[in-house]
């Protein structure tokens, strides 16, 4: 019997510490004015086609970019123009509503693919059109500058109902007009599907793996306004959204992502802050 | 030379001595499983494409005791897993290995080991093939009995997750005390039991945006009496504070009550279960959805109904929050009663009703919830009658009305509006007919009427009216066959009725069953205890073998 008090007694002990009562502010008090734990992320919208033997160049140049800014950089593969149409013989369509409308507003495939946008720097004033050997040096010089918004991004899945959660924090470094829109977009990785390539013979790779490529938009192209007014500096807003997965869509969810990210829009359209998530870590 | 000869002779008595004791104490025993589809495209039903074509779960479960000593075994392999199975569980392995020591006094188990404290409203760790779950523990659980009627129980570990484990720990109690068996002499015919749970799991805070409770408490009580013709089942269960992903981050602490009470008399069985859930779900990752991890399990207030047309409108229990109870009442009409012939006849009639629970939103991160607050929502209500006679040595029927009203937005569209409730009415019926002591024919014919009463027109492939009928003959002691079909004729829309014919061959001999099938699936939600997972509709083959030895 007296071995059983001890025993009731570690229980004791142990039960009142195994408890942590959290008591409000239940959010993170984090100080806003310290703006370099924040770091700029820059998103590279690659505009590209399955059919574009000189597209496999600019992707590989994409993702060394990628290794090399691991922290900073995100990928964005937008398959749209006449390359990325479908023939009797390659029927896989990589094309998206949201894409179209990327590629008819900024005009990248009517300049020849490949080429990509860099936070979509240089609109409107039509430099926005970069070449992959120019995406480095706007990549360096966006970097160097301090953020003005930070986005906090959750994602989560529901593999019964096929319902993608996304759960976005943005949070404003500097006051802002009312122009920042958030958009929140989906893209699959390791998709393996037929790429031409110009510098094979023959040029036919059945088997590319084609990665970061966009599958379709939970917000619309333009995204949703984040407020109606001016937004002063340290104000945080908070948007969700839910997107079931269409049951037409093969979409693997463990390859899936979410990329959400705030831009300046009807203004210079320009993208402040973005951040991805995978669905499944 | 005689050294070496000497040697040998030595070490062969030894051996023969230890193999001697060792065979004689040394017990194996397992089972295998092994389910495989070859799925095949079928438009009409949009039946689900694989590109691997024939998908496989396998199962190897070995158990070896030597004296005191176990060691348990489960060998895995998904090359991959078959349609609504989480793909994550791609791959093969060991998924099971625990070894124990038994005593009168202790006991102990390293490894992977399951467990259940109380009803297991705070603790449960078990596996459930059909759902794909498996949240067994890796780590270490002691038992501990210091007298007879007095159990201690406590446990670390991690819990599995797929072909890992889970980011947090877990550290659980129970103590249990048969007082019944303690005082023989006072409690005379009456079992009397109580236990105390206490679970805690600690997984670190590494959000950015909330501050969250590293450790997250729960605890439970409970109490157990039992008469010969009455048994009561009460337990409370409390959970501190646990914001996570299922309960929106919601910095509310959770409880849970159940209550189960059965009576018996001769003929007469009565029983009533009642629950109030409220923000219990309990698991192990704050993170964790779907069928990932779940550290309690809330058992279902409604009967799991054995025909298939009313399971497809089986409820899944709300641990958010719901409140509801469930009563049965079994009447057998004993044989040899006038106009009943000689055989006696069963008649179980049953009610269910769950609700909402009637909270108001404080803020962004807490409600209030007054007990018992019964909300304004059902989620689900049955009435059911069901029949069981044998009318002469060769035949015997069964039958089954079951109405019942199920809230499918809640149950499969988070509760957002998009299908409504779907009120159902079954009625089903089975027949045995025995030629000889060999051949049985058993012929069950379902009818479902049903209706959605949302508005908007649910496209999907399980509403309307349905018709399902199912043959089987039996060739004992080897030979089944199986002939099924569910038809959707009733479906708004009008590309959806279908038929889902199916035709099964099971062979069986001592402990092994094999079983070949060809058809289609109708799909949807399969409920197993509350639980719930999505099945997608196919079509193809399937072969399964089941063994044990």
């Amino acid at each position: 019997m007296r071995i059983l008090f001890f025993v009731g007694y570690i229980v004791f002990i142990v039960l009142l510490n195994s408890c942590d009562i959290i008591k409000p502010p239940y959010i993170e008090n984090n100080t806003i004015d310290d703006t370099t734990k924040y770091s700029q992320k820059i998103l590279l919208e690659e505009f590209t086609g399955f059919r574009c033997g000189n597209c496999p160049e600019a992707i590989e140049i994409a993702h060394s970019l990628r290794k090399k800014y691991p922290n900073n950089l995100i990928l964005l593969s937008v398959h749209s123009g006449s390359y990325a149409r479908p023939t009797s013989t390659r029927t896989y369509d990589f094309r998206t509503v949201i894409g179209d409308e990327l590629d008819l507003f900024f005009g990248c495939s009517k300049a020849g693919n490949p080429n990509g946008m860099v936070n979509r720097f240089g609109y409107p004033n039509k430099t926005h059109i970069l070449r992959e050997g120019q995406w480095e040096p706007v990549i360096k010089q966006l970097l160097k500058q301090k953020p003005k918004i930070h986005l906090g991004l959750s994602v989560a899945y529901n593999n019964l109902t096929k319902e993608i959660f996304a759960n976005v924090t943005v949070k404003y470094l500097e006051d802002s007009s009312p122009n920042y829109h958030l958009c929140v977009y989906l893209a699959e990785d390791s998709i393996v599907q037929y790429q031409r390539d110009d510098r094979k013979v023959p040029p036919d790779i059945e088997d590319f793996v084609h990665d970061n490529v966009l599958r379709d938009g939970i917000t619309s192209t333009w995204g949703v306004q984040l407020s109606a007014n001016n937004v002063v500096k340290g104000t945080t807003i908070q948007r969700e959204f839910t997107y079931k997965i269409p049951s037409d869509k093969n979409w693997r969810p463990e390859k899936l992502k979410v990329i959400a990210f705030v831009h300046d829009k009807d203004n210079s359209f320009q993208i402040i802050q973005v951040d991805e998530k995978k669905l499944i870590e | 030379m005689k050294f070496l000869f000497f040697f040998i002779f030595f070490f062969l008595s030894i051996f023969d001595s230890i193999s001697g004791d060792f065979l004689n104490n040394f017990q194996i025993g397992g089972n295998f499983q092994s389910d495989s589809y070859y799925y095949l495209p079928d438009s009409v039903i949009e039946s689900a494409q694989t590109p691997e074509k024939i998908m496989s779960n396998n199962y190897l479960f070995l158990n070896a005791s030597f004296g005191n000593f176990t060691f348990d075994l489960r060998y895995e392999a998904y090359f991959n897993p078959i349609l609504g199975f989480d793909p994550r569980y791609s791959g093969n392995g060991l998924a099971f290995r625990g070894f124990s020591y038994k005593s009168d006094f202790i006991d102990i188990t390293a490894g992977n080991f399951y467990e259940q404290f109380g009803s297991g409203m705070i603790l449960r760790s078990f596996e459930e093939r059909n759902l794909g779950i498996d949240n067994s523990f890796d780590g270490i659980k002691i038992y501990f009995k210091p007298a007879e009627g007095i159990n201690f129980k406590a446990l670390f570990g991690k819990q599995r997750f797929f072909w890992g484990e889970s980011k947090s720990l877990v550290r659980g109690a129970d103590f249990e005390i048969q007082l019944s068996t303690l005082f023989p002499k006072i409690f005379n015919d009456f079992t009397l039991i109580f236990g105390n749970s206490f679970v805690s799991r600690y997984q670190p805070d590494l959000d950015s945006r909330f501050r969250l409770p590293q450790n997250v408490l729960a605890l439970s009580t409970r109490v157990s009496a039992e008469l010969s013709w009455l048994s009561v089942f009460l337990e409370y269960a409390h959970k501190y504070n646990d914001p996570n992903f299922q309960n929106k981050f919601r910095y509310n602490g959770g409880s849970g009550v159940n209550i189960n009470l059965a009576t018996f008399t001769e003929g007469f069985s009565f029983l009533l279960n009642a629950h109030r859930y409220d923000n219990i779900e309990f698991r192990a990752e704050r993170e964790a959805k779907g069928l990932e991890l779940f550290l309690n399990y809330l058992p279902p207030l409604t009967k799991q109904h054995t025909y298939s047309l009313p399971a497809f409108y089986s409820p899944s229990t709300q641990g958010n929050g719901e409140i509801g109870f469930q009563t049965e009442l079994t009447y057998t009409i004993p044989a040899n009663t006038p106009l009943l012939g000689e055989y006696e006849t069963n008649i179980t009639l049953g009610f269910s009703r769950i609700n909402s629970l009637d909270t108001t939103s404080v803020d962004e991160f807490t409600y209030s919830s007054p007990f018992p607050g019964i909300g304004k929502e059902i989620f689900y209500q049955d009435f059911f009658v069901d029949f069981h006679r044998k009318i002469s040595k060769a035949i015997e029927i069964k039958g089954s009305l079951i109405n019942s009203i199920y809230n499918k937005d809640v149950m499969e569209n988070q509760g957002s509006p998009l299908y409504g409730k779907v009120k159902s009415t079954t009625i089903a019926s089975e027949i045995y007919y025995s030629f000889d002591p060999k051949n049985t024919l058993r012929l069950e014919l379902q009818h479902m009427w049903s209706k959605n009463d949302s508005t908007a027109s649910s496209d999907d492939r399980r509403n309307g009216n349905w018709f399902a009928f199912l043959i089987e003959h039996s060739f004992a002691p080897h030979w089944f066959i199986t002939f099924s079909d569910q038809w959707n004729y009733g479906n708004q829309n009008s590309k959806f009725r279908v038929h889902y014919l199916k035709l099964i061959f099971t062979y069986t001999h001592k402990s092994t069953r094999l079983s070949l099938g060809f058809g289609r699936e109708a799909g949807g939600i399969v409920c197993i205890g509350g639980i719930c997972r999505y099945l997608p509709i196919s079509y193809g083959l399937n072969f399964s073998v089941m063994t044990s030895f």
